[in-house]
Protein backbone atom coordinates (compact mmCIF):
# COMPACT_ATOMS: atom_id res chain seq x y z
CA UNK A 1 0.00 0.00 0.00
CA UNK A 2 1.49 3.41 -0.43
CA UNK A 3 1.51 5.81 1.87
CA UNK A 4 -0.87 8.70 1.81
CA UNK A 5 1.70 11.79 2.05
CA UNK A 6 -0.02 14.91 2.35
CA UNK A 7 1.14 18.67 2.29
CA UNK A 8 -0.09 21.65 2.90
CA UNK A 9 0.96 24.37 1.02
CA UNK A 10 2.03 25.07 -2.61
CA UNK A 11 4.66 27.74 -1.76
CA UNK A 12 8.24 27.32 -1.33
CA UNK A 13 8.19 25.19 1.16
CA UNK A 14 5.42 22.92 0.54
CA UNK A 15 6.01 22.64 -3.60
CA UNK A 16 9.59 22.10 -3.20
CA UNK A 17 9.15 19.04 -0.05
CA UNK A 18 6.22 17.70 -2.95
CA UNK A 19 8.65 17.36 -5.77
CA UNK A 20 11.58 16.09 -3.64
CA UNK A 21 9.50 13.37 -2.17
CA UNK A 22 8.61 12.91 -5.86
CA UNK A 23 11.85 12.83 -7.11
CA UNK A 24 13.11 10.00 -4.50
CA UNK A 25 10.07 7.60 -3.94
CA UNK A 26 8.36 6.31 -6.54
CA UNK A 27 4.51 6.66 -6.96
CA UNK A 28 4.05 2.86 -5.95
CA UNK A 29 5.06 4.04 -2.58
CA UNK A 30 3.71 7.33 -1.76
CA UNK A 31 0.85 8.76 -2.69
CA UNK A 32 1.13 12.84 -2.50
CA UNK A 33 -1.40 14.94 -2.04
CA UNK A 34 -0.92 18.85 -2.25
CA UNK A 35 -3.48 21.40 -0.68
CA UNK A 36 -3.34 24.83 -1.25
CA UNK A 37 -5.76 27.77 -0.93
CA UNK A 38 -4.60 29.81 -3.86
CA UNK A 39 -4.07 26.84 -6.09
CA UNK A 40 -1.19 27.81 -7.67
CA UNK A 41 2.55 28.42 -6.45
CA UNK A 42 4.23 31.83 -6.73
CA UNK A 43 7.42 33.14 -6.78
CA UNK A 44 6.82 35.31 -4.42
CA UNK A 45 10.31 37.63 -3.92
CA UNK A 46 9.14 38.93 -7.69
CA UNK A 47 6.49 40.44 -6.45
CA UNK A 48 7.95 44.03 -6.03
CA UNK A 49 8.17 43.61 -9.69
CA UNK A 50 4.96 42.86 -10.32
CA UNK A 51 3.77 46.10 -8.30
CA UNK A 52 6.80 47.74 -10.85
CA UNK A 53 5.22 46.19 -13.52
CA UNK A 54 8.15 44.60 -14.51
CA UNK A 55 6.90 41.16 -13.95
CA UNK A 56 3.27 40.11 -15.12
CA UNK A 57 1.66 37.66 -13.01
CA UNK A 58 2.08 34.82 -15.28
CA UNK A 59 5.67 34.80 -15.40
CA UNK A 60 5.82 34.40 -11.87
CA UNK A 61 2.79 32.05 -11.42
CA UNK A 62 2.41 27.82 -11.81
CA UNK A 63 -0.68 26.40 -11.59
CA UNK A 64 -1.02 23.32 -8.89
CA UNK A 65 -2.27 21.37 -11.76
CA UNK A 66 1.10 21.23 -13.82
CA UNK A 67 1.82 18.31 -10.60
CA UNK A 68 -0.65 15.95 -12.16
CA UNK A 69 2.27 15.25 -14.42
CA UNK A 70 4.28 14.30 -12.21
CA UNK A 71 1.56 11.62 -10.10
CA UNK A 72 0.86 14.47 -7.33
CA UNK A 73 -2.68 15.44 -6.51
CA UNK A 74 -3.68 18.46 -5.68
CA UNK A 75 -6.39 20.24 -4.14
CA UNK A 76 -7.46 23.83 -4.37
CA UNK A 77 -8.95 24.93 -0.80
CA UNK A 78 -8.33 26.01 2.46
CA UNK A 79 -7.39 23.88 5.44
CA UNK A 80 -10.41 24.39 8.19
CA UNK A 81 -8.47 21.86 10.55
CA UNK A 82 -6.00 19.36 11.06
CA UNK A 83 -6.54 16.46 13.46
CA UNK A 84 -3.54 14.91 14.27
CA UNK A 85 -4.61 12.11 17.10
CA UNK A 86 -6.91 10.34 13.89
CA UNK A 87 -4.73 11.91 10.88
CA UNK A 88 -7.21 13.55 9.35
CA UNK A 89 -7.16 17.20 7.46
CA UNK A 90 -10.75 18.99 6.46
CA UNK A 91 -10.77 21.27 3.46
CA UNK A 92 -13.98 22.49 3.19
CA UNK A 93 -16.28 19.45 3.04
CA UNK A 94 -13.55 16.74 2.45
CA UNK A 95 -11.66 14.82 4.87
CA UNK A 96 -8.42 13.78 3.85
CA UNK A 97 -6.53 11.25 5.15
CA UNK A 98 -2.72 10.95 5.98
CA UNK A 99 0.30 8.85 7.08
CA UNK A 100 2.19 11.57 7.04
CA UNK A 101 1.71 15.13 6.87
CA UNK A 102 3.77 18.10 6.08
CA UNK A 103 2.52 21.96 6.98
CA UNK A 104 3.85 24.57 5.16
CA UNK A 105 0.99 26.65 5.45
CA UNK A 106 2.34 30.51 4.81
CA UNK A 107 1.06 33.13 7.18
CA UNK A 108 -2.67 35.02 7.17
CA UNK A 109 -2.37 38.54 6.91
CA UNK A 110 -4.55 40.38 8.91
CA UNK A 111 -5.18 43.98 8.22
CA UNK A 112 -8.47 44.42 9.98
CA UNK A 113 -6.83 43.89 13.24
CA UNK A 114 -4.71 46.62 12.73
CA UNK A 115 -5.93 50.55 12.98
CA UNK A 116 -6.35 52.08 9.40
CA UNK A 117 -4.98 49.66 7.89
CA UNK A 118 -7.47 49.55 4.92
CA UNK A 119 -5.91 52.89 3.84
CA UNK A 120 -2.52 51.48 3.17
CA UNK A 121 -1.26 48.94 -0.02
CA UNK A 122 1.21 46.55 0.30
CA UNK A 123 3.46 44.09 -2.29
CA UNK A 124 3.45 40.35 0.12
CA UNK A 125 1.09 38.65 -2.07
CA UNK A 126 -0.42 38.54 -5.95
CA UNK A 127 -3.66 40.33 -5.52
CA UNK A 128 -2.41 43.32 -3.72
CA UNK A 129 0.70 43.51 -5.94
CA UNK A 130 -1.78 44.16 -8.79
CA UNK A 131 -3.33 46.87 -6.99
CA UNK A 132 -0.29 48.62 -6.13
CA UNK A 133 1.08 48.38 -9.74
CA UNK A 134 -2.54 50.09 -10.65
CA UNK A 135 -2.00 52.87 -7.77
CA UNK A 136 1.52 53.33 -8.34
CA UNK A 137 1.21 54.02 -12.36
CA UNK A 138 -1.52 56.51 -11.51
CA UNK A 139 1.18 58.79 -8.84
CA UNK A 140 2.59 61.84 -10.28
CA UNK A 141 4.13 63.21 -7.15
CA UNK A 142 4.01 62.90 -3.46
CA UNK A 143 4.93 61.67 -0.45
CA UNK A 144 5.41 57.83 -0.67
CA UNK A 145 6.08 55.82 3.48
CA UNK A 146 7.28 51.88 3.05
CA UNK A 147 6.71 50.77 6.90
CA UNK A 148 5.83 47.05 8.48
CA UNK A 149 2.94 46.82 10.94
CA UNK A 150 4.72 43.82 12.81
CA UNK A 151 8.17 42.55 13.79
CA UNK A 152 8.10 39.29 12.03
CA UNK A 153 7.11 40.20 8.21
CA UNK A 154 8.13 38.09 5.37
CA UNK A 155 11.71 38.75 3.75
CA UNK A 156 12.73 40.92 6.41
CA UNK A 157 15.07 43.59 3.79
CA UNK A 158 12.48 44.29 1.49
CA UNK A 159 11.01 47.52 2.61
CA UNK A 160 14.56 49.10 2.04
CA UNK A 161 14.51 46.95 -1.50
CA UNK A 162 11.70 48.17 -2.59
CA UNK A 163 12.32 51.43 -1.65
CA UNK A 164 15.94 51.40 -3.91
CA UNK A 165 13.71 49.91 -6.54
CA UNK A 166 10.67 52.75 -6.17
CA UNK A 167 13.53 55.50 -6.70
CA UNK A 168 14.69 53.78 -9.69
CA UNK A 169 11.17 53.47 -11.46
CA UNK A 170 10.52 57.03 -10.39
CA UNK A 171 13.53 57.92 -12.28
CA UNK A 172 12.92 55.78 -15.23
CA UNK A 173 9.57 58.30 -15.96
CA UNK A 174 11.27 60.98 -15.47
CA UNK A 175 9.55 62.10 -11.71
CA UNK A 176 12.42 61.31 -9.49
CA UNK A 177 12.32 64.65 -8.36
CA UNK A 178 8.74 65.02 -7.72
CA UNK A 179 8.37 61.83 -5.33
CA UNK A 180 9.75 61.54 -2.17
CA UNK A 181 10.30 57.92 -1.02
CA UNK A 182 11.06 57.33 3.07
CA UNK A 183 11.03 53.82 4.77
CA UNK A 184 9.54 54.05 8.59
CA UNK A 185 10.96 50.96 9.73
CA UNK A 186 11.60 49.67 14.05
CA UNK A 187 15.28 49.00 13.06
CA UNK A 188 17.48 50.93 15.32
CA UNK A 189 18.93 51.13 11.50
CA UNK A 190 18.35 50.18 8.02
CA UNK A 191 18.70 46.42 7.74
CA UNK A 192 20.09 46.64 11.74
CA UNK A 193 19.23 42.85 12.31
CA UNK A 194 21.91 41.85 9.59
CA UNK A 195 24.29 44.06 11.24
CA UNK A 196 26.50 46.36 10.16
CA UNK A 197 28.19 44.21 7.49
CA UNK A 198 25.16 44.60 5.53
CA UNK A 199 23.12 47.53 6.97
CA UNK A 200 26.29 49.99 6.38
CA UNK A 201 26.30 49.88 2.62
CA UNK A 202 22.90 49.83 2.44
CA UNK A 203 22.61 52.89 4.52
CA UNK A 204 25.20 54.63 2.44
CA UNK A 205 22.83 53.38 -0.76
CA UNK A 206 20.05 54.98 0.34
CA UNK A 207 21.81 58.53 1.17
CA UNK A 208 22.82 58.20 -2.07
CA UNK A 209 19.59 57.66 -3.88
CA UNK A 210 18.06 60.31 -1.58
CA UNK A 211 15.57 58.21 0.20
CA UNK A 212 14.88 59.02 3.68
CA UNK A 213 14.85 56.94 6.83
CA UNK A 214 13.16 57.33 10.43
CA UNK A 215 14.73 54.63 11.93
CA UNK A 216 13.15 52.83 15.24
CA UNK A 217 9.29 53.92 14.48
CA UNK A 218 6.86 51.84 15.83
CA UNK A 219 3.69 52.00 13.90
CA UNK A 220 0.60 51.83 16.12
CA UNK A 221 -1.64 53.46 13.16
CA UNK A 222 -2.92 54.56 10.27
CA UNK A 223 -4.59 57.60 9.64
CA UNK A 224 -6.12 56.98 6.55
CA UNK A 225 -8.07 60.37 6.69
CA UNK A 226 -5.66 62.39 7.88
CA UNK A 227 -2.90 60.48 5.58
CA UNK A 228 -0.66 60.08 8.45
CA UNK A 229 1.22 57.21 9.98
CA UNK A 230 1.19 57.43 13.73
CA UNK A 231 4.08 56.08 15.96
CA UNK A 232 4.73 54.68 19.36
CA UNK A 233 5.10 57.93 20.66
CA UNK A 234 2.44 60.07 19.19
CA UNK A 235 5.02 60.98 16.38
CA UNK A 236 3.31 61.31 13.28
CA UNK A 237 4.30 61.08 9.70
CA UNK A 238 2.95 62.61 6.26
CA UNK A 239 2.42 60.13 3.47
CA UNK A 240 0.37 60.45 -0.24
CA UNK A 241 0.86 56.32 -0.50
CA UNK A 242 1.44 54.00 2.59
CA UNK A 243 2.91 50.99 1.57
CA UNK A 244 3.01 48.96 4.54
CA UNK A 245 3.45 45.13 5.65
CA UNK A 246 0.43 44.04 6.80
CA UNK A 247 -0.18 41.92 10.14
CA UNK A 248 1.41 38.40 9.62
CA UNK A 249 -0.91 36.21 11.99
CA UNK A 250 -0.76 31.75 11.94
CA UNK A 251 -3.49 29.92 9.91
CA UNK A 252 -6.71 30.04 11.68
CA UNK A 253 -6.48 25.61 11.81
CA UNK A 254 -2.94 26.49 13.92
CA UNK A 255 -3.96 29.34 16.57
CA UNK A 256 -6.94 27.20 17.48
CA UNK A 257 -4.85 24.17 17.68
CA UNK A 258 -2.92 22.61 20.84
CA UNK A 259 -1.44 20.20 19.42
CA UNK A 260 -0.13 21.89 16.19
CA UNK A 261 0.84 25.31 17.80
CA UNK A 262 4.21 26.17 20.20
CA UNK A 263 3.95 28.44 23.01
CA UNK A 264 4.27 31.38 20.27
CA UNK A 265 1.01 30.36 18.72
CA UNK A 266 2.67 29.55 15.32
CA UNK A 267 3.39 25.99 14.35
CA UNK A 268 5.60 23.99 16.47
CA UNK A 269 8.75 22.45 15.06
CA UNK A 270 11.87 22.18 15.22
CA UNK A 271 15.61 23.30 13.33
CA UNK A 272 16.67 19.71 13.15
CA UNK A 273 14.32 17.52 11.21
CA UNK A 274 10.74 19.97 11.51
CA UNK A 275 8.70 17.07 13.19
CA UNK A 276 6.02 17.96 15.72
CA UNK A 277 7.80 17.46 19.20
CA UNK A 278 4.65 15.10 20.31
CA UNK A 279 3.57 13.58 16.21
CA UNK A 280 6.30 12.28 14.85
CA UNK A 281 4.43 11.61 11.17
CA UNK A 282 3.72 15.60 11.32
CA UNK A 283 6.14 17.97 9.69
CA UNK A 284 6.40 21.76 9.58
CA UNK A 285 8.45 24.11 7.95
CA UNK A 286 8.21 27.71 6.14
CA UNK A 287 7.22 31.19 7.63
CA UNK A 288 4.71 29.42 9.64
CA UNK A 289 7.44 28.45 12.08
CA UNK A 290 9.68 31.08 11.90
CA UNK A 291 8.75 32.60 15.60
CA UNK A 292 8.92 29.42 16.87
CA UNK A 293 12.45 28.20 15.70
CA UNK A 294 13.56 32.01 16.08
CA UNK A 295 14.58 32.89 12.48
CA UNK A 296 12.99 34.96 9.74
CA UNK A 297 10.38 34.59 7.44
CA UNK A 298 11.88 34.17 3.54
CA UNK A 299 11.34 31.86 0.92
CA UNK A 300 15.19 30.60 1.18
CA UNK A 301 14.79 29.18 4.28
CA UNK A 302 11.78 27.46 3.65
CA UNK A 303 13.51 25.32 0.55
CA UNK A 304 16.19 24.50 2.65
CA UNK A 305 13.79 23.19 5.28
CA UNK A 306 11.54 21.51 2.50
CA UNK A 307 15.49 19.70 1.28
CA UNK A 308 15.42 18.14 5.00
CA UNK A 309 12.03 17.44 5.70
CA UNK A 310 11.97 15.78 2.41
CA UNK A 311 14.36 13.96 3.34
CA UNK A 312 13.14 12.88 6.00
CA UNK A 313 9.69 11.91 4.56
CA UNK A 314 11.44 9.44 2.40
CA UNK A 315 13.56 7.79 4.89
CA UNK A 316 10.13 6.97 7.04
CA UNK A 317 9.03 5.58 3.45
CA UNK A 318 11.60 3.57 2.10
CA UNK A 319 13.28 3.05 5.34
CA UNK A 320 16.89 3.92 4.06
CA UNK A 321 17.44 7.18 2.78
CA UNK A 322 20.47 9.39 4.16
CA UNK A 323 18.78 12.81 5.71
CA UNK A 324 19.79 15.98 4.45
CA UNK A 325 21.81 17.99 6.98
CA UNK A 326 19.62 21.56 7.29
CA UNK A 327 21.35 24.29 6.00
CA UNK A 328 21.22 27.44 7.81
CA UNK A 329 21.95 29.85 5.19
CA UNK A 330 19.97 32.13 4.29
CA UNK A 331 20.79 34.15 0.57
CA UNK A 332 18.78 37.22 -1.03
CA UNK A 333 19.01 38.31 -4.31
CA UNK A 334 18.45 41.48 -3.77
CA UNK A 335 17.52 44.48 -6.03
CA UNK A 336 19.19 48.15 -5.84
CA UNK A 337 17.13 49.36 -8.56
CA UNK A 338 20.08 50.52 -10.87
CA UNK A 339 22.02 46.82 -9.93
CA UNK A 340 21.93 43.53 -7.88
CA UNK A 341 23.02 42.36 -4.76
CA UNK A 342 23.81 38.80 -2.99
CA UNK A 343 23.30 39.22 0.82
CA UNK A 344 24.18 35.89 2.26
CA UNK A 345 24.35 35.03 5.84
CA UNK A 346 24.85 32.09 8.27
CA UNK A 347 21.93 31.83 10.96
CA UNK A 348 23.29 28.71 13.13
CA UNK A 349 24.72 30.88 15.85
CA UNK A 350 21.22 32.92 15.79
CA UNK A 351 18.77 29.29 15.84
CA UNK A 352 20.98 27.95 18.60
CA UNK A 353 21.08 31.39 20.74
CA UNK A 354 18.19 33.42 20.45
CA UNK A 355 20.64 36.05 22.45
CA UNK A 356 23.17 36.31 19.17
CA UNK A 357 22.43 40.00 18.06
CA UNK A 358 22.69 39.09 14.02
CA UNK A 359 23.49 36.20 12.07
CA UNK A 360 26.99 36.27 10.74
CA UNK A 361 26.13 37.94 7.14
CA UNK A 362 28.35 39.21 4.07
CA UNK A 363 27.76 40.18 0.53
CA UNK A 364 28.70 40.25 -3.34
CA UNK A 365 28.21 43.35 -5.08
CA UNK A 366 26.52 45.64 -5.48
CA UNK A 367 26.83 44.91 -9.29
CA UNK A 368 25.23 45.37 -12.79
CA UNK A 369 26.38 41.65 -13.31
CA UNK A 370 23.97 40.56 -10.30
CA UNK A 371 20.88 41.78 -11.88
CA UNK A 372 20.15 38.69 -13.33
CA UNK A 373 20.58 36.61 -10.61
CA UNK A 374 16.94 37.03 -9.17
CA UNK A 375 16.17 36.27 -12.88
CA UNK A 376 17.80 32.81 -12.73
CA UNK A 377 16.33 31.99 -9.14
CA UNK A 378 13.02 32.51 -10.09
CA UNK A 379 13.58 30.38 -12.91
CA UNK A 380 15.32 27.83 -11.45
CA UNK A 381 12.51 27.64 -8.32
CA UNK A 382 9.69 27.34 -10.53
CA UNK A 383 11.56 24.53 -12.54
CA UNK A 384 12.54 22.85 -9.48
CA UNK A 385 9.02 22.24 -8.35
CA UNK A 386 7.55 21.85 -11.54
CA UNK A 387 10.12 20.72 -14.14
CA UNK A 388 10.27 22.64 -17.20
CA UNK A 389 10.77 26.39 -18.04
CA UNK A 390 7.91 28.67 -17.03
CA UNK B 1 67.22 -4.80 -15.09
CA UNK B 2 63.86 -5.81 -13.98
CA UNK B 3 62.51 -9.00 -14.73
CA UNK B 4 59.33 -9.16 -17.91
CA UNK B 5 57.12 -10.55 -15.25
CA UNK B 6 57.50 -8.01 -12.53
CA UNK B 7 57.17 -4.83 -14.81
CA UNK B 8 53.98 -6.97 -15.88
CA UNK B 9 52.62 -6.79 -12.50
CA UNK B 10 53.37 -3.81 -12.12
CA UNK B 11 51.60 -2.31 -14.68
CA UNK B 12 49.12 -4.39 -13.70
CA UNK B 13 48.86 -3.06 -10.32
CA UNK B 14 49.16 0.70 -12.30
CA UNK B 15 46.33 -0.58 -13.98
CA UNK B 16 44.29 -1.65 -10.91
CA UNK B 17 44.69 1.73 -9.93
CA UNK B 18 43.83 3.71 -12.31
CA UNK B 19 40.41 1.59 -12.94
CA UNK B 20 38.46 4.40 -10.80
CA UNK B 21 39.58 7.00 -13.69
CA UNK B 22 39.05 5.16 -16.69
CA UNK B 23 35.58 4.39 -15.47
CA UNK B 24 35.12 7.73 -14.75
CA UNK B 25 35.94 8.30 -18.61
CA UNK B 26 33.68 5.52 -19.71
CA UNK B 27 31.01 6.61 -17.78
CA UNK B 28 30.98 10.54 -19.56
CA UNK B 29 32.01 8.88 -23.12
CA UNK B 30 28.76 6.64 -22.71
CA UNK B 31 26.82 9.67 -20.99
CA UNK B 32 27.25 12.53 -23.99
CA UNK B 33 27.13 15.72 -22.97
CA UNK B 34 23.38 16.04 -23.05
CA UNK B 35 23.29 13.11 -20.61
CA UNK B 36 25.55 15.16 -18.54
CA UNK B 37 23.13 18.35 -18.36
CA UNK B 38 20.14 16.31 -18.01
CA UNK B 39 21.84 14.68 -14.93
CA UNK B 40 23.02 18.05 -13.57
CA UNK B 41 19.31 19.45 -14.12
CA UNK B 42 18.05 16.47 -11.97
CA UNK B 43 20.59 16.78 -9.18
CA UNK B 44 20.29 20.45 -9.30
CA UNK B 45 17.98 20.17 -5.65
CA UNK B 46 21.53 18.98 -4.41
CA UNK B 47 23.96 21.14 -6.10
CA UNK B 48 22.25 24.28 -4.84
CA UNK B 49 21.75 23.35 -1.42
CA UNK B 50 25.67 22.15 -0.88
CA UNK B 51 26.72 24.74 -3.07
CA UNK B 52 25.20 27.25 -0.90
CA UNK B 53 27.93 27.85 2.01
CA UNK B 54 29.57 30.49 3.48
CA UNK B 55 32.61 29.62 1.93
CA UNK B 56 31.81 28.67 -1.87
CA UNK B 57 29.52 32.09 -2.04
CA UNK B 58 32.88 33.66 -0.75
CA UNK B 59 34.34 32.79 -3.37
CA UNK B 60 32.27 33.43 -5.82
CA UNK B 61 31.94 36.91 -4.18
CA UNK B 62 35.44 37.21 -5.00
CA UNK B 63 35.28 36.16 -8.36
CA UNK B 64 32.57 38.67 -8.94
CA UNK B 65 35.29 41.56 -7.86
CA UNK B 66 37.20 40.26 -9.72
CA UNK B 67 36.09 39.67 -13.42
CA UNK B 68 34.66 43.78 -14.38
CA UNK B 69 38.26 44.72 -12.97
CA UNK B 70 39.89 41.90 -15.46
CA UNK B 71 37.17 42.71 -18.21
CA UNK B 72 37.23 46.65 -18.16
CA UNK B 73 40.90 46.19 -18.48
CA UNK B 74 41.30 43.82 -20.77
CA UNK B 75 38.41 45.16 -23.27
CA UNK B 76 40.40 48.42 -23.33
CA UNK B 77 44.06 46.88 -24.06
CA UNK B 78 45.52 49.04 -21.46
CA UNK B 79 48.65 47.53 -20.16
CA UNK B 80 48.97 50.13 -17.72
CA UNK B 81 45.44 49.97 -16.12
CA UNK B 82 45.98 45.95 -16.34
CA UNK B 83 49.09 45.84 -14.65
CA UNK B 84 47.66 48.30 -11.93
CA UNK B 85 44.02 46.79 -11.83
CA UNK B 86 46.12 43.34 -10.97
CA UNK B 87 47.89 45.14 -8.22
CA UNK B 88 44.69 46.23 -6.78
CA UNK B 89 43.18 42.82 -6.39
CA UNK B 90 43.32 41.67 -2.25
CA UNK B 91 44.46 38.42 -3.52
CA UNK B 92 45.16 37.11 -0.26
CA UNK B 93 41.79 37.00 0.28
CA UNK B 94 40.73 36.33 -3.32
CA UNK B 95 43.14 32.72 -2.52
CA UNK B 96 42.34 32.49 1.19
CA UNK B 97 38.75 31.87 -0.10
CA UNK B 98 39.43 29.70 -3.00
CA UNK B 99 41.36 27.73 -0.63
CA UNK B 100 38.42 27.50 1.43
CA UNK B 101 36.00 26.65 -1.55
CA UNK B 102 38.62 24.14 -2.83
CA UNK B 103 38.54 22.47 0.98
CA UNK B 104 34.65 22.79 1.18
CA UNK B 105 34.33 20.66 -2.04
CA UNK B 106 36.51 18.48 -0.69
CA UNK B 107 34.62 18.10 2.13
CA UNK B 108 31.12 17.83 1.21
CA UNK B 109 32.08 15.32 -1.85
CA UNK B 110 32.27 12.52 0.30
CA UNK B 111 28.37 13.67 1.87
CA UNK B 112 27.17 14.08 -1.75
CA UNK B 113 25.07 10.41 -1.74
CA UNK B 114 22.10 10.71 -3.67
CA UNK B 115 19.58 7.92 -5.19
CA UNK B 116 19.13 8.21 -8.85
CA UNK B 117 17.59 5.54 -10.98
CA UNK B 118 19.76 7.10 -14.14
CA UNK B 119 23.34 8.03 -13.68
CA UNK B 120 23.28 11.56 -12.83
CA UNK B 121 26.14 13.65 -11.89
CA UNK B 122 26.58 12.67 -8.31
CA UNK B 123 27.19 9.80 -9.27
CA UNK B 124 29.88 10.53 -12.27
CA UNK B 125 31.34 12.96 -8.87
CA UNK B 126 31.45 9.83 -6.54
CA UNK B 127 33.46 8.04 -9.51
CA UNK B 128 34.98 10.58 -9.99
CA UNK B 129 36.52 10.29 -6.23
CA UNK B 130 39.39 8.57 -6.89
CA UNK B 131 43.47 8.72 -5.27
CA UNK B 132 44.10 10.70 -8.68
CA UNK B 133 40.96 13.47 -8.50
CA UNK B 134 42.07 13.97 -4.56
CA UNK B 135 45.84 14.46 -5.61
CA UNK B 136 44.78 16.97 -8.02
CA UNK B 137 42.94 18.73 -5.48
CA UNK B 138 45.62 18.57 -3.22
CA UNK B 139 48.06 20.12 -5.55
CA UNK B 140 45.22 22.75 -6.81
CA UNK B 141 45.56 23.67 -2.60
CA UNK B 142 49.19 23.43 -2.61
CA UNK B 143 49.68 26.11 -5.70
CA UNK B 144 47.03 28.05 -3.99
CA UNK B 145 48.78 27.94 -0.98
CA UNK B 146 52.55 28.55 -2.15
CA UNK B 147 50.26 31.64 -4.35
CA UNK B 148 49.70 33.49 -1.19
CA UNK B 149 52.47 32.49 0.57
CA UNK B 150 54.23 34.19 -1.86
CA UNK B 151 52.12 36.87 -1.60
CA UNK B 152 52.52 37.57 1.75
CA UNK B 153 56.04 37.56 1.82
CA UNK B 154 56.08 40.32 -1.21
CA UNK B 155 53.90 42.34 1.48
CA UNK B 156 56.09 42.09 4.27
CA UNK B 157 59.24 42.67 2.27
CA UNK B 158 57.53 45.90 0.69
CA UNK B 159 56.31 46.87 4.19
CA UNK B 160 52.62 47.83 2.64
CA UNK B 161 49.67 46.96 5.52
CA UNK B 162 48.01 43.29 4.95
CA UNK B 163 44.81 42.43 4.10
Amino acid sequence: MPKKVVIVGAGAGGGLTASRIRKTVPEGQAEITVIDKTGRTDFQPSYTLVSLGNREPSQISVSMDKFAKTGIRSVKGEVTEVDVRNRMVTVGTQKIEYDTLVLSPGVKFDGKSFPGYDSAYHFWDMENSIALRKKLSEFRGGKIVLGVTTQMYKCPPVPWEMAMMLDDYFRARGIRDRVEITVAHWARKPMAMFGPVISDPVGRWLEEKGIKTIDGFKLTAIDGEGQKLVGESGEKVDYDLAIIAPPHRPPDFVSGNADLASSSGWLDSNAKNFRNRSYDDVYAIGDAIAPSIGIGMAGVFAHFQADTAASYVAGDIIGSYDPVPYNTLGLCASDTGDAGWIAYCDFRHKIADARTPFPDCRSMGRSRILKVAHAIYEKYFLASIYGGWY
Amino acid sequence: MEKPDARIERMLGMIEDLEPTLKTIKKLQESGLMSILDALAEQSDAIFNYASTMEVLGAASAVIRFIPIISSAVGDLDNEKLESSMRAISWNALISNLLAAIESIGREMGKIEMPSTRPGIMALLSEARSPETTFLLRLMRAVARDIMDQEMENREGSGKPQE
